[in-house]
């Protein structure tokens, strides 16, 4: 849901203005561990503390100039006296000289907090995401498959923007609030403690107010985002699936729904908005109404001599300087928590565990014979639940193994232990006689060539992603490697060959097309032991027998290991394993697991009931 | 923004008089300063006790009034922008649920679903903006300006000549600092694009060890990042502290000639007062418009993009008072089809057969030989770019697609269940079958047992607060739901390629004996195809043979490669229809 929300609050230049739309009362995110959060983030400050140093010094150097204002707009006021011919010309020049002066100096100020700030921040953000994408390098595989990605995503996308917009800004405007009030109040008590006890009147009113009005909208706001998500996954669904929807002739139906939520969204947006946005006219009218009270206590004291005109100035724009902050900085400091979470969020993805690092003094695992040996082994992705149960099994170096069995067996299992994208929890996996996890992790996938059934595409030209395998492949090895996979044809055939841009993943080629890209990169890849993992299941039987010729040469003098759902393409390997419910529960070639008449024969039966 | 002005059309009354709201508003702020003045010049000057009082009571009605008002437009702009917002989202939803399909194609599921929710609430937010903020910057501005005209013709010049300057750094703002803005938005797309891929690619990183390649791929768009963010946030940085420069200015100004003015009694302090405060408002509101400004750029995008989605072409409007022939069935004659996205040639090309109602038609072809886009010309999603497809006695291309989709099923390749329980899942095929007739459907398709092994059974919740289907059990349930529809000629998609062996077998026995209707069925696998009454072999888009199994085998190259493929040269020698080959 969260990814639909909109983020207009940050906006680059001063922060969220005080007409934010309806920002307050909106449920505040709040970080679980709030120290800790800045801790970290000071320490990713390294190197341009010095800079923020300077920020600060600046931010210090306004707030002391916006109190300086007022009193010296006061003090030529007060020159020029209530009655013509009383002017203070020495005075006045001196007033109006130092207001100038300080006005200058402000906007120098401002000028150089925006552009310090700005390169500053857009650092942080850019070492932040550089550091969390490195990280992304390092962890498990595990990590991946156990969120999401939706929220991974919007992690490191989403939450790195509130920090780069927010974090910053709000901090800036929280110290500025508190100096500027804080200031304000002493200057004003100086000045007369009378007019500032009739100002700080409002102060209470302002708390008060804004308690009551934030206490309603919490849960409003959380019904609001209710009835968004509802909504929103309803649009979603029904876009997705719109062929189906037109397919079985839904379109009124569909429409109805959608209809009933979008008004009900209205009707809580409304209220959960409007609600939210009365502080604003709130705050407007107990700024008017200081305003009415300094004049009327002013007017009073100045009437009786107790004040010169030039404080009643003062005060005037003092009372707004005062009342102003207070407003925001409750919204500020909601903003700056609301960063500050999702800044947690990404340090909890920096402070994961990283991969099992490789133990000391590892050996590396070079042009393998390939024998691998799988002895007692279990494993489960989660204690509870195990996946594979005490499996044994040899494959001698040079041959076919190939894995089948129901969906959720545990074929894919088997290849992710020996990948070490997971490692055993029981037993012991040997590749030349020396367990997997004595080997460099780095050696071991470089060993293993793995072609997915997802194939894993990025923006760039087809050539590009083929070289993938081998990055420095020259063009010729990449063509010579699609030919042998059996993509030349049909890349060939796209507009611009090999030059084809690859949109968003891949989504303007077919699952075949991207399945043989895939096998074209592991060719050129050329490892020692190959993994196809349903390589070919969306490419169709004619194209796979001949992908298979290729793939038989390729394989002959190293180990391969094949699952597949097609028993046809299997049916020539050394040793045919049938895994189900995590367990092999019969092996052998194919003739001999015929000849046995179990469960593989069965399959092999059903799926080809002429055949053999 | 033609189309921000037809919405805001929409709440027109609302809007009005959420503007008159904020006039009064306005009014009322510019009014105080005035009446201060008047205190200071009049009550204070003159020792004038009663006239302090008397013109407190005035400021302390007018606060009255203020708040009123405020609380009014503060309600009515909130309700205005919802209102806009729904429609705007309702007419978006329709529109998409009525784009043609090559139109769907274009956008993408994605891009559509962020064009729905995140430019829609955009556009609201903005409206919301302009409706309390963005209009109250130029009233403010204007009144501020009458009301020191009122109070001194003489200084008002400094306001004015203030606001004109204003101006026209607001107006090189919008030329310079926008464009960058839409930059920095291109940058941060690039960077989480990176982001996106290396996610779903996750596996294949790591198994070919690319970290340093990844990190090297990533570090491009977030070095531009920083620069064009960077840059953008420091020309604003000149933009910004420009206004309060002169601002400040102008009030350095007013103090120093009104100073010589009160002297010579031409002003008095309480005007330079109310003139300061006056100067505040402005440079206040000023400030505010350039944020509003700068978030209009984001919306500026927003819309664009919506009134993209509204200029996209819809499907036309055909004829829906036709009856269908259900005793005939469906004729393909001479149909060619080209998408308009590809790249390549056309999808089909000069493809006729035909499929009768309670025949059985196979079609069969390689990966990307055409066999889904035949599939959507039956389906009525696309219309042939050549030749003609008649379907219940009708020409398709002259009738509404909906009479003819009444009288089809489809079990897709991909399968879509919806968010809600299985039982209504499995009703959208019929909305009016009973609870026995969903079970029967259900049994049908091999999906009673594993429904009745969860606790709610068919009340169990699926989609996204409910149970994961695995792929084998939603494709059950969407045949489920396309036998309950009870349909002339069912499509099977490749549907029984996500099913294990086993149960595939037993659910084609069930298919074969209880759908009575015609049914075309697509399939990678011969074994799938060996009782149909007519197979179409499609290559390349073109239809290289028509027939039966057995025919097929033995006139039909590519048919018989495929043959080759599944079953090995060995088999050719003991299939079923070997005998009828050496009799026949």
């Amino acid at each position: 849901m969260d990814k639909y929300q909109s983020n207009a609050n940050s906006s680059i230049g001063r922060g969220p203005g005080p007409g934010g739309p309806g920002g307050r009362g909106r449920p505040v995110q709040k970080p679980k561990d709030f120290m800790g959060t800045m801790k970290m983030l000071w320490h990713y400050m390294t190197g341009l503390k010095g800079q923020l140093v300077v920020v600060a010094c600046i931010v210090m150097l306004i707030s002391g100039a916006s109190i300086l204002i007022p009193l010296l707009q006061g003090s030529a006021v007060d020159a020029m006296g209530i009655l013509p011919g009383t002017l203070n010309r020495e005075r006045l020049v001196t007033s109006v000289t130092l207001l100038g002066l300080t006005y200058l100096v402000d906007v120098c100020l401002i000028f150089s907090r925006e552009f310090i700030m700005a390169g500053l921040s857009q650092r942080f953000v850019n070492r932040l995401r550089r550091e969390l994408f490195a990280k992304l390098q390092k962890l498990p595989l595990w990590f991946f498959d156990s969120h999401e990605s939706g929220d991974l995503m919007s992690r490191l996308t989403n939450d790195m923007d509130t920090i780069s917009g927010s974090v910053g800004q709000a901090a800036i405007q929280l110290i500025t609030g508190v100096l500027n009030v804080s200031g304000t109040l002493i200057a004003m008590i100086v000045l007369s403690p009378i007019l500032a006890l009739t100002v700080l009147i409002t102060v209470p009113l302002i708390f008060l107010l804004t308690k009551v009005v934030t206490s309603r909208t919490g849960p409003m706001f959380k019904e609001n985002q209710y009835v968004l998500g509802m909504l929103n996954s309803h649009i979603e669904e029904s876009i997705t699936g719109v062929q189906t929807v037109r397919a079985y002739g839904q379109e009124a139906q569909v429409l109805r729904k959608f209809e009933e939520q979008n008004e009900r969204l209205r009707v809580v947006g409304t209220r959960a908005h409007t609600w939210s946005a009365s502080i604003m006219p709130l705050l407007n009218v107990i700024n008017n109404f200081g305003f009415v009270l300094v004049s009327v206590t002013g007017g009073i004291l100045a009437l009786n001599g107790m004040i010169g005109i030039g404080t009643i100035a003062s005060f005037v724009s003092l009372t707004k300087q005062f009342v102003r902050p207070l407003n925001e900085i409750a919204n500020t400091y909601n903003s700056l928590l609301s960063a500050i979470a999702g800044a947690e969020r990404v340090f909890e993805v920096m402070s994961e565990p990283d991969e099992v690092p490789d133990r000391a003094d590892p050996e590396v695992l070079s042009n393998p014979a390939g024998e691998v040996v799988f002895e007692n082994v279990s494993f489960g992705y989660r204690a509870d639940t195990p996946v594979l149960k005490n499996v044994s099994f040899t494959v001698p170096a040079h041959t076919r193994a190939a894995f089948v069995g129901p969906t959720g067996a545990g074929k894919t299992t088997i290849i992710n232990l020996l990948t070490r994208f997971y490692d055993v929890t029981d037993g012991g996996i040997r590749v030349d006689g020396i367990d997997l996890r004595d080997y460099t992790r780095d050696s071991v996938r470089a060993s293993f060539g793995v072609v997915l059934q997802e194939t894993y595409l990025f923006g760039g030209t087809i050539m590009d992603n083929i070289r993938y395998g081998k990055l420095e492949a020259t063009d010729e090895e990449v063509i010579a490697a699609s030919k042998a996979a059996g993509a030349h044809p049909f890349i060939t055939r796209l507009r611009d060959g090999y030059n084809t841009h690859v949109a968003d993943n891949g989504s303007n080629l077919s699952a075949g097309q991207r399945q043989l890209l895939a096998l074209a990169r592991a060719v050129l890849n050329d490892p020692p032991i190959l993994i196809l993992d349903e390589a070919t299941s969306n490419v169709d039987t004619r194209t796979e027998i001949r992908i298979q010729r290729i793939m038989a040469r390729l394989m002959e003098n190293r180990t391969s290991f094949v699952i597949a759902h097609r028993l046809g393409t299997i049916r020539d390997s050394d040793c045919i394993f049938v895994v189900d419910g995590g367990e092999i529960i019969e092996r052998g070639s194919h003739a001999e697991l015929m000849a046995m008449n179990g469960t593989y024969a069965k399959m092999y039966n059903s799926q080809y009931p002429t055949g053999a | 923004m033609r189309l921000y002005w037809k919405y805001l059309k929409k709440i027109l009354p609302l809007f009005i008089l959420s503007i008159i709201c904020m006039a009064v508003e306005a009014g009322v702020e510019l009014l105080q300063p005035t009446l201060m003045a008047d205190i200071i010049d009049v009550g204070v000057a003159s020792g004038d006790l009663s006239y302090v009082l008397h013109t407190s009571g005035l400021m302390l009605a007018a606060v009255a009034a203020y708040a009123v008002v405020a609380f009014l437009r503060n309600i009515l702009s909130i309700r205005g922008a919802q209102y806009l917002s729904a429609y705007l989202r309702s007419d978006a939803y329709a529109k998409i649920q009525s784009l043609k399909p090559d139109e769907l194609d274009r956008f993408g599921a994605g891009t559509l679903m962020t064009r729905i929710t995140n430019d829609i609430s955009q556009v609201q937010n903005m409206t919301m903006g302009l409706m309390r903020i963005a209009l109250r910057a130029p009233i403010l501005c204007i009144g501020g300006i009458i009301m020191a005209m009122r109070l001194n013709m003489e200084l008002a010049v400094i306001p004015i000549i203030c606001c004109f300057i204003i101006s026209g750094i607001i107006m090189l703002n919008m030329k310079y600092g926008f464009p960058l803005f839409a930059k920095v938005q291109t940058a941060l797309d690039n960077v989480n694009t990176v982001i996106r891929e290396y996610l779903s690619g996750i596996r294949v990183v790591k198994a070919f060890n690319r970290f340093s390649f990844e990190v090297e791929r990533f570090s491009g768009p977030n070095e531009e990042l920083r620069h064009t963010s960077t840059f953008a946030s420091r020309v604003m940085a000149i933009f910004n502290p420009l206004i309060n420069l002169v601002i400040y200015g102008a009030i350095v100004v007013l103090l120093w000639i009104g100073g010589l003015k009160v002297n010579s009694g031409n002003v008095h302090a309480g005007q330079i007062i109310a003139f300061i405060t006056y100067m505040t408002q402005i440079l206040q509101s000023m400030n505010m418009l350039s944020n509003i400004f700068q978030r209009f750029v984001r919306t500026n995008a927003s819309c664009k993009r919506l009134e993209e989605l509204f200029d996209a072409e819809s499907l036309p409007e055909l004829d829906k008072n036709v009856k269908p022939d259900l005793e005939k069935g469906l004729d393909f004659h001479n149909v060619s089809f080209a998408y308009a996205q590809s790249t390549g040639r056309a999808a089909l090309t000069d493809v006729s057969f035909s499929c009768g109602v309670g025949e059985r038609v196979g079609v069969i072809g390689a990966t990307g030989s055409g066999k889904t886009t035949l599939i959507n010309l039956v389906l009525q999603f696309y219309q042939p770019t050549a030749g003609s497809i008649r379907i219940f006695g009708m020409d398709a291309a002259d009738v509404d697609p909906g009479i003819i989709r009444q009288h089809l099923a489809v079990v897709p390749q991909r399968v879509v269940l919806f968010t809600g329980t299985i039982l209504e899942n499995i009703r959208w095929g019929n909305e009016t079958a009973s609870f026995e007739e969903v079970v029967a459907a259900a049994k049908a398709a091999h999906a009673h047992d594993f429904i009745m092994s969860f606790p709610e059974g068919y009340d169990t919740l699926i989609g996204h607060s409910g149970v994961n289907l695995s792929g084998g059990q939603r494709q059950r349930v969407a045949i489920a739901r396309a036998l309950i529809k009870k349909p002339r000629i069912l499509i099977l998609d490749d549907c029984l390629s996500a099913l294990d062996a086993l149960t595939e077998a037993s659910i084609r026995d069930e298919l074969a004996r209880d759908v009575k209707c015609g049914s075309l069925v697509v399939s990678q696998k011969i074994s799938s195809l060996l009782d149909c009454d007519r197979i179409v072999v499609l290559d390349d888009g073109a239809c290289v043979g028509v027939g039966k199994h057995t025919e097929l085998l033995e006139t039909c190259q590519v048919y018989r490669d495929i043959y080759l493929s599944q079953y090995g040269a060995e088999a050719l020698h003991n299939q079923p229809g070997k005998e009828a080959v050496h009799h026949g």
